[in-house]
């Protein structure tokens, strides 16, 4: 497996995480959530984020409200939602209990 | 010295070039038939566009067109239909993984619904629904149905599954190769393009063959109408790139529309045009007889059932007449009846004599049968969907037993009226004419 190939999967196993913790902050706007993530690294193409957001919606995990911009037309902003905020914090205890356990392998020498 | 279009998108009005219009087109187009797949309840299309638009006005100024160039940024920014096409099929593990054996048989079930595809259709998409039901490419079932028609059963069974499939828009299914017609290389239907392109081989080969087999008792004529109505055209790029056996991905339409793809067709030699030549002019006509004959059908179709509806209600009448002993009756409404014949059997006295369950039950029988016409006619003329798929399945069991009830009484009464001599004196009396009595009977 080249690199390129390693970070590709990582990403995409976290990206829901990642978006649920973004949203967990308070109501997002879709292309700001885009933005951090790009930062971030966590995507790169940002046409994938569409449907995960519309995926967790179904799920009930979060929800949106409509926003009237100033610049353009009215803005859909993210919410978590009650389910969205258990999953979360179950997805939370999952990725400490993966971060630890590879923490470990790494730190032990022979 | 270039072009421009003006366009909306995320209600913003930008100027594009026109290449430049022509990828983000094909781009959102293919989007658009992925998603419309999936059925999603949010507008998925819309979100994009509208991020796309919020790209473009960070781009430009006012004045300013977007070019060919642009496009691609942003489209290599947002990803192609494969980059969704993932996130997709790691959810549809996680449903199956995440349920128990129960629910996923349930899951599968529901994926193995017939329906009638009404992206992917001739007359109302029942074929290729049948054919993506049993997984097979749709010009074969198209086939299957046309031959049947000549038995006059395939008629009824199409008939029936227009009426009791639901429809549904699921866009062209089997996404590998498919065997398609081009409009673009026509001389007829594009028929023989379509099958070179499906077996890979050189068009003027099929051509050939075709216009040979015409000159063999008219096999050939026969097989290319036949195939002409099977083969689906291929209108979108998707449809003609699949029609080659190419990946739908961003970038194979990127370079389709760029023309590296395309087949010189400019290669026939002179004699092979010389042939074809003919064939070139009489094209557009049959096109255009074949765009007159699918509404026609429709309205043949329509005209039989209201026929039938008539004669139904007349029949109704008649039984229901009969039912109450008015049949007879003087200066009723319709003054007296006194020639119901059918085949020569005067009806309105045989009615009579019939037991009242049987009269009802016929009745009900003819209003079972009116209902189910009159479910069939706003369907197939009026295209209406408020109807109920359940239902008129159920109609259609109710008119099959009230007509087997019906079939097994009748024959019982009339060996009654036999036995008891009844019939014989209706002979003599000519309410009943004694050869088509005969034929009846023997």
């Amino acid at each position: 497996m080249s690199t390129d190939n390693f970070k590709i999967q990582i990403r995409k196993g976290l990206l829901e995480f990642c978006v649920l913790q973004i949203i967990s902050r308070g109501e997002v706007y879709t292309s700001d959530i885009i933005d951090e993530l790009k930062k971030s690294e966590i995507i790169v193409v940002e046409g994938t984020l569409y449907p995960l957001l519309n995926r967790l919606k179904a799920s009930g995990y979060v929800d949106y409200k409509w926003k009237e911009s100033n610049q353009g037309p009215p803005r859909k902003y993210y919410v978590l939602t009650v389910e969205g905020t258990d999953h979360l914090s179950q997805l939370k205890i999952s990725w400490k209990e993966i971060d630890k356990s590879v923490k470990n392998i790494m730190t032990i020498k022979k | 010295m270039k072009k421009t279009l003006s366009i909306n998108i995320g209600s913003k009005v930008f100027n594009i070039d026109n290449d430049a219009y022509e990828l983000l087109k094909k781009y959102l187009d293919s989007i658009k038939s992925y998603f419309e797949k999936i059925e999603t309840e949010e507008d998925i299309l819309m979100d994009i566009e509208t991020r796309i638009s919020e790209k473009f006005s960070s781009i430009i100024n006012f004045s300013e067109s977007l070019n060919l160039k642009d496009v691609k940024n942003i489209i290599n920014e947002m990803g192609s239909v494969d980059d969704f096409k993932e996130i997709y099929e790691e959810y549809s593990i996680k449903e199956e993984s995440e349920f128990n054996e129960s629910t996923h048989k349930d899951y599968k079930n529901e994926n193995r619904k017939i329906f009638r595809n009404l992206d992917d259709k001739v007359i109302a998409g029942v074929a290729s629904g049948v054919a993506n039901y049993f997984n097979i490419d749709p010009v074969i079932s198209r086939l299957l149905f046309l031959a049947s028609l000549l038995t006059g059963f395939g008629l009824i069974v199409y008939i029936i599954c227009w009426i009791g499939i639901p429809g549904k828009r699921v866009g062209m299914l089997n996404s590998s190769k498919r065997l398609f017609r081009d409009g673009d290389n026509k001389i007829l239907g594009g028929v023989a393009y379509g099958i070179a392109n499906y077996f890979s081989i050189d068009t003027a080969i099929i051509r050939i063959i075709f216009i040979v087999s015409l000159f063999l008792g008219g096999f050939g004529f026969i097989t290319y109408i036949l195939l002409w109505i099977s083969i689906p055209e291929a209108k979108t790029v998707e449809d003609k790139m699949r029609a080659k056996g190419y990946e739908v991905t961003l970038e194979n339409i990127e370079k389709y529309i760029k023309g590296a793809f395309k087949k010189k067709d400019d290669e026939e030699n002179l004699l092979i045009k010389i042939i074809l030549f003919p064939f070139r002019l009489i094209g557009p006509i049959i096109s255009g007889v074949f765009s007159l004959l699918i509404p026609l059908f429709r309205i043949i179709i329509s005209l039989i059932l209201f026929v039938i509806s008539i004669v139904l209600i007349v029949l109704m009448v008649l039984f229901s007449l009969g039912l109450f002993n008015l049949i007879n009756y003087e200066n009723f409404i319709f003054g007296s009846i006194e020639g119901a014949y059918i085949s020569g059997i005067d009806l309105s006295i045989i009615i009579g004599e019939l037991p009242i369950y049987l009269s009802m039950s016929i009745i009900l029988f003819f209003l079972v049968s009116l209902l189910i016409l009159i479910i069939s006619v706003s369907r197939i003329l009026l295209n209406a969907k408020n109807i109920n798929p359940t239902t008129f399945i159920g109609l259609l069991f109710v008119g099959i037993i009230l007509f087997v009830f019906n079939s097994v009484i009748i024959s019982q009464v009339i060996n009654e009226w036999e036995d008891t001599g009844q019939i014989q004196e209706w002979i003599d009396d000519g309410v009943i004419k004694i050869d088509n009595w005969k034929t009846y009977r023997y």
